[in-house]
């Protein structure tokens, strides 16, 4: 008798039912509606301005999440939303500002005391750190804790699971490469003969990169660039009580249950411009099932969702039937390029690869995504919030109605030798989303004589070895993959370097077509010694470059229908970790 | 008796020992057929094949298969240490490991989730033996009336309807639901411990407990009936009343004795299947127990988690195996003389 | 001899003087396939201190009868009519928990097979300390004593320590035994022993037979045997009826209905016992035909279809059914052949084979 063993979550099964609940439940919320103080609430709001504005302080934030956080050691977690969570209690060097829309993407001084002096050869980056700063526990916050916090990312073996390769790669090098601070005691990175970080006082220190990297600054706002005292540090059990800089520090952790935030007697306001803290608690509550978690979402038991990741569908039908709930809710976005990767190393001829460009039904694929709540249309790789997006650039049009141009698409069929079409495998995940996008490139294709064949990877190694490596994708003939990409931090570099230059990984690989393109590699490196005014020049012709190679064809660009509790005040979305809601700052109107 | 116990947990340790190497088997032969190195989940989105090879190592897959095995089930019994980096740990018998994703040890993890198991099954158990055995008795003895028909076309719904469509549906109802039946605001929200809380406990798992009780309760109840009927037909029921018994007397002990048996035997095993973990239940109002642990860990191919978690339920059902047989012995002399 | 009743239809009859007195009993089953008649106006009467032995095939309602006298049916969907008469006491229109009272108390009955008809799960003296306790205001000590007591009287050596063992311990002759201790421990004055021997080797029915026999000189009561066995009947039955499709087509003194049995059906049934002092033929002569569907007895008499004097001289054996009629005092017969012809016809055909 296992019947109870199964575990999928039957989403549309439970949404009939849920929808008949809800139209019998009666439609208002559970907050009171009442008309709230400036910066009015209304449908999409906190993408634009931040709602709510209020100085009321006290209270409980109450968050929920489907999940515990991969970890909260700041050197550990990748997730988009955990990264935001960070922000409660880590502070590090350069941080996201604190402002709506594309603004939020720059970084600016957090513990730094001003922005940092860069070398002219743009390799060597000297930080001062503001004085008087401390941990949570009362003692002196020194730049050799910020030296240690990184010294301790080498230890792979142990501090594993964030985003290590970038120190890893700018600031050691390969023949002698330091192990980490448990293995190696005594030694440090090494950059060209000499030590790579660099602390000739408590309030300084340099990096000495590899090579020219114009956006280290958002390497040092990344959790993992955090201060970590290295009398605390317990390696791998670090993760259970991190030590705090923020305004918050950890009160309670259950691991895998749940966590609640205090306040940090030793942070000040004077000393930090990014965040304005109102609440006195934060609790985070884990609701594994997503549909209950939006019920409680609606019914005031929680204020927030943690995950990011939208409203599940029968909460968004009943937030899009009713005006008094529309109002509370935004379409967040974008963080990700939805794309299909067409290899060369399995589709050579370029006139073959355009004629999938333009056969592509992009509202379908749009459709098979979320419909109009769950993305927007996508013509260029890179994402609306980076420099060099431009909106008018289309290089494979697919019509008015962005249905695909059939006509287009049989002219490059015939250039390639192909007329009649051919048939070719499409890898993907086999569920959900990913099986929808499937079948509607299928049926796309299918109109100019494209077989697309079903070659489905599990869900645990698909990016890791069905299309992250190279060899597999020959071996199994992969001629179209579905991808989505969203940058470690919002900068051109940080979108492109990792899905089309090298380097080109046998496994793990993220460069899924393996490009090695010399115009597209010269512009990156270029990007590397620009100033922010050169950007947005290299990356449009970098995008375009990509574009005409027709290896990558975008579709979609991901957005998430969220929903803020009536009583949160100072609510915006932070574009730089996401789209997300910016935790740190929201308050709550009652002051309970 | 006793020579028949103790073979049986002789049979039962080696039946144990084949699961677990059953488990060790299938976590290394499947990435085999699809590919994949459970590695890759814990070195983040860029790992480099340096810091897979590092990851792999320090959780002990690079060694041999058998030296794996034998790692980890000598340090059931002996113990092992750990290194977090820092420090060395010991982690005294029985050592069930230590979980790759919170590296914590594997026997205090499931010590941490079982109470929230043990509370699930436990007033689950109550309820639908009570309810659905009650429900049965009362429909086999009034057999064919409108009580019978409607109970066993209830019954049907409740083992049709899976547990976490009857779970939301309360939820929706009694935690969401409109203010007015918001009788148990705090389920869904996670299992509250008894010492802390005893009426936040009973609230909280009053709605979990419903919607698993339900599904059993309805499969036992149409189980009692059919075994009641059968009992009911059989020449000593009609001895019983030849010699003047009241209705109450040869039903209540005579039928009902009989009766029972066999789901006393079901619900022996139905319970240590559960206590191994309520998946679906547990999901459905986040309590963090067994079923929780070990799905996240098969999402995370946390192999130490895993094999914890299958050995700790193999014995928890080889163990109910024996105790239901004892007990069957108990109940039916006629057992203890073959 | 017993007083018979002569008008078996006639329900409003002379008062009661028997013992044990059933008039006109009507047992029927309400199925989803019809109405089962499983006894379909049966009478007959008994004293203390006698015995009757009920004889016929399987489903001829010798054992639906039985368990109507006992009151079994009470609270079931059968539907009875007629009259059962208890000395002094009726009993198919009393209360059920009238009945109750005197089931096991003064009637009692024992079951074919001991092995299931005794509840496996209980010790056999805590089964006749139950039988006991339930009539009469004792102590379990008491009772037990009792229980050991009556376990002695039937023959069961060491009864102490047999006492806590359970049914399936018991060969199957102690078992029956142990039924009849239990069935006997309210000194019943009504024991209906429905199959006693059936699931028992020939050895031991003799020996069961015995004690039954023993048990009523000493307690006086009054026993009805039903069985399919002839020759039990022969050993112990002061009076026979013999049973077919629910209903009495013979009945009288046990010389009478073997030695000079007038229906046809009777005759067969003589003919299929085996004898070792007769004639070997190469083959039994077993009745042609098989016994009738309750649900669908045949028109007129119910054995027609298997008689070989049927319409013999143009009776109505298809159109009429016959009625229990005197044929000499005290012995009764439902046939249409005319009393000489029957005589004749046993005396011809059928005496020289017995």
């Amino acid at each position: 008798m296992s019947k109870y063993r199964r575990l999928a979550r039957p989403a549309a099964v439970v949404g009939v039912a849920a929808l008949a609940l809800a139209a019998c439940g009666g439609g208002s919320s559970g907050g009171s509606s009442s008309a709230s103080p400036s910066g009015a609430s209304g449908y999409n709001a906190a993408m634009t301005s931040i709602v709510n504005v209020s100085s009321v302080n006290g209270g409980t934030l109450k968050i929920g999440s489907n999940s515990d956080c991969d970890s909260w050691d700041p050197a550990r977690t990748y997730y988009a939303n955990c990264w935001d969570m960070q922000r409660l209690f880590t502070r590090t060097l350069m941080g996201y500002v604190s402002k709506p829309g594309t603004a939020g993407t720059a970084v600016a001084p957090d513990l730094a005391s001003g922005p940092p002096t860069i070398s002219s050869d743009v390799r060597t980056w000297t930080y001062h750190l503001q004085t008087g700063l401390k941990w949570d526990d009362g003692t002196p916050l020194t730049t050799a804790d910020i030296k240690y916090g990184i010294e301790r990312v080498f230890a792979t073996d142990v501090i594993n699971g964030g985003p290590s390769s970038y120190y890893l790669t700018l600031l050691d090098n390969e023949k002698t490469p330091y192990a980490g601070p448990y293995k190696d005691k005594t030694g440090q990175p090494m950059v060209d003969g000499a030590p790579s970080i660099t602390t000739p006082d408590a309030t300084t220190i340099t990096f000495h990169l590899t090579s020219p990297y114009s956006d280290f600054n958002y390497i040092m706002a990344l959790p993992a660039a955090s201060p970590v005292p290295q009398a605390k540090d317990t390696g791998a059990n670090y993760t259970k009580h991190p030590s705090a800089t923020g305004p918050f520090m950890i009160d309670t952790y259950d691991v895998g249950k749940s966590i609640s935030f205090k306040r940090n007697p030793n942070w000040s306001q004077a000393t930090d411009k990014i965040r304005t803290p109102h609440v006195n608690a934060v609790t985070v509550q884990i609701i594994t099932d997503p549909d209950a978690e939006d019920q409680a979402l609606k019914s005031g038991q929680i204020d927030v969702e943690q995950d990011g990741t939208g409203v599940q569908s029968t909460f968004q039908a009943e937030i899009l039937s009713d005006p008094n709930l529309k109002k509370y809710a935004d379409k967040a976005g974008s963080g990700f390029t939805r794309y299909l990767v067409i290899p060369p190393s399995v589709v050579p001829n370029v006139h073959c690869r355009r004629a999938i460009a333009y056969a592509l039904n992009k509202a379908d694929l749009l459709l098979a995504r979320g419909g109009s709540y769950g993305g927007a249309i996508a013509n260029t790789m890179e994402l609306p919030s980076l420099p060099g997006y431009d909106p008018n650039a289309n290089a494979y049009p697919t019509g008015a109605d962005n249905t695909g141009d059939v006509t287009k698409a049989k002219a490059e069929l015939a250039l390639c030798g192909q007329p009649n079409g051919f048939s070719i495998n499409e890898a993907y995940v086999n569920k959900g989303k990913a099986a929808k996008v499937f079948a509607a490139t299928q049926q796309a294709l299918a109109r100019v004589g494209i077989t697309v064949v079903s070659a489905p990877g599990d869900n645990a190694s698909y990016y890791s070895t069905w299309i992250g490596s190279p060899s597999n994708i020959v071996n199994h003939k992969l001629g179209l993959l579905q991808a989505g990409w969203g940058p470690d931090f919002p900068t051109g570099y940080g979108f492109f370097s990792s899905i089309v230059g090298p380097p080109i990984l046998p496994s793990g690989n993220t460069n899924y077509a393996s490009l090695n393109d010399p115009v597209i590699n010269g512009l990156l490196t270029q990007s590397l010694t620009a100033t922010d005014a050169q950007k947005p020049a290299i990356f449009k012709q970098l995008d375009a470059q990509v574009m005409s190679l027709a290896v990558m064809i975008p579709y979609v660009y991901d957005y998430a229908l969220d929903y803020r509790a009536p009583r949160l005040t100072n609510v915006y979305l932070q574009a730089g970790v996401g789209y997300i809601y910016d935790f740190v700052n929201l308050g709550v109107s009652d002051g309970k | 008796m006793i020579r028949y116990i103790i073979r049986r947990l002789l049979g039962a340790l080696l039946v144990v020992f084949v699961i677990s190497i059953a488990t060790f088997g299938i976590y290394f032969i499947a990435p085999k057929v699809t590919g994949s190195d459970p590695s890759y989940l814990y070195v983040g989105r860029h790992g480099t094949p340096a810091q897979v090879a590092a990851v792999r190592h320090a959780f002990g897959l690079d060694q041999p298969l058998v030296k794996q095995y034998w790692t980890y089930m000598s340090g059931i019994f002996r113990g092992r240490t750990f290194t977090d980096g820092v420090s060395t740990q010991y982690c005294p018998a029985p050592c069930l490991g230590y979980s790759f994703q919170y590296q914590e040890s594997v026997t205090g993890l499931i010590k941490d989730r079982f109470p929230v198991t043990l509370s699930l099954a436990i007033g689950a158990s109550i309820m639908w033996l009570v309810g659905g055995v009650a429900v049965g008795i009362i429909s086999a003895l009034k057999r064919g009336t409108f009580i019978d028909r409607a109970s066993m076309v209830i019954a049907l719904a409740g083992v049709s309807l899976p547990v976490y469509f009857t779970g939301l549906l309360l939820l929706f109802i009694f935690t969401y639901g409109p203010p007015a039946l918001r009788w148990f605001p705090n389920a869904g929200q996670g299992y509250v411990p008894f010492t802390q809380d005893p009426w936040g406990w009973f609230t909280a798992l009053m709605l979990p407990w419903i919607s698993l009780a339900f599904l059993f309760a309805a499969l036992y109840a149409r189980l009692t009936r059919a075994s009641m009927l059968e009992t009911m037909g059989e020449d000593y029921i009609r001895t019983a009343r030849a010699k003047g018994l009241r209705s109450r007397t040869v039903v209540g002990k005579h039928a009902l004795r009989a009766a029972l048996t066999p789901i006393v035997t079901i619900f022996g095993l139905d319970l240590a299947g559960l206590l191994g973990g309520a998946i679906l239940t547990e999901y459905t109002f986040s309590l963090q127990g067994l079923g929780k642990l070990s799905i996240d860990a098969i999402a995370k191919q946390d192999l130490p988690v895993i094999m914890g978690v299958v050995i700790v339920g193999a014995i928890l059902l080889v163990v109910a195996n024996i105790v239901v047989d004892v007990l069957y012995a108990v109940i039916d002399p006629r057992v203890r003389y073959s | 001899m017993t007083a018979i009743d002569a008008q078996a239809g006639n329900i409003q009859g002379p008062p009661v003087t028997s013992f044990l007195a059933v008039r006109d009993l009507h047992v029927t089953f309400p199925t989803e396939d019809g109405l089962v008649r499983s006894v379909d106006g049966v009478s007959f009467s008994l004293e203390k201190g006698k015995t009757l032995g009920i004889v016929g095939e399987s489903g001829c309602g010798k054992s639906v009868t039985a368990q109507a006298v006992l009151g079994l049916h009470k609270g079931t969907r059968a539907e009875i009519s007629g009259e059962i008469w208890l000395d002094g006491t009726e009993l198919v229109a009393a209360d059920a928990e009238d009945v109750r009272k005197l089931r096991g108390n003064k009637m009692s009955m024992i079951f074919q097979d001991p092995l299931s008809a005794l509840h496996p799960f209980f010790s056999i003296g805590s089964q006749i300390v139950e039988a006991y306790r339930i009539h009469h205001d004792a102590s379990k000590k008491q009772a037990w004593v009792r229980a050991v007591e009556m376990l002695d009287r039937v023959g069961i050596p060491n009864p102490s320590e047999r006492a806590r063992d359970y049914p399936h311990q018991f060969s199957g002759g102690m078992r029956q035994r142990a039924m009849i201790a239990m069935a006997l421990v309210n000194d019943p004055q009504l024991l209906i022993a429905d199959e006693p021997t059936t699931a028992l080797d020939v050895t031991v029915q003799a020996q069961i037979i015995d004690l039954m026999s023993d048990l009523q000189k000493e307690f006086g009561s009054a026993i009805i045997i039903i069985t399919h066995d002839l020759g039990v009947v022969a050993e112990i039955a002061d009076d026979v009826m013999v049973m077919y499709a629910g209903r009495g087509v013979e009945y009288g003194g046990a010389p009478d209905v073997f030695y000079s049995p007038e229906h046809p059906y009777t005759w067969g049934l003589l003919s299929s016992v085996t004898r070792l002092d007769r004639v070997r033929e190469d083959r039994l002569r077993p009745i042609p035909g098989t016994p009738p569907s309750l649900l669908n007895v045949p028109r007129g008499c119910a054995f027609n279809p298997r008689c070989t004097y049927r319409n013999t001289g143009g009776i109505p054996c298809q159109v009429e059914r016959p009625n229990l009629v005197a044929t000499t005092p005290g012995h009764t017969v439902a046939c249409h052949m005319p009393a000489e012809d029957r005589r004749a016809a046993f005396i011809g055909d059928i005496k020289p084979t017995l």
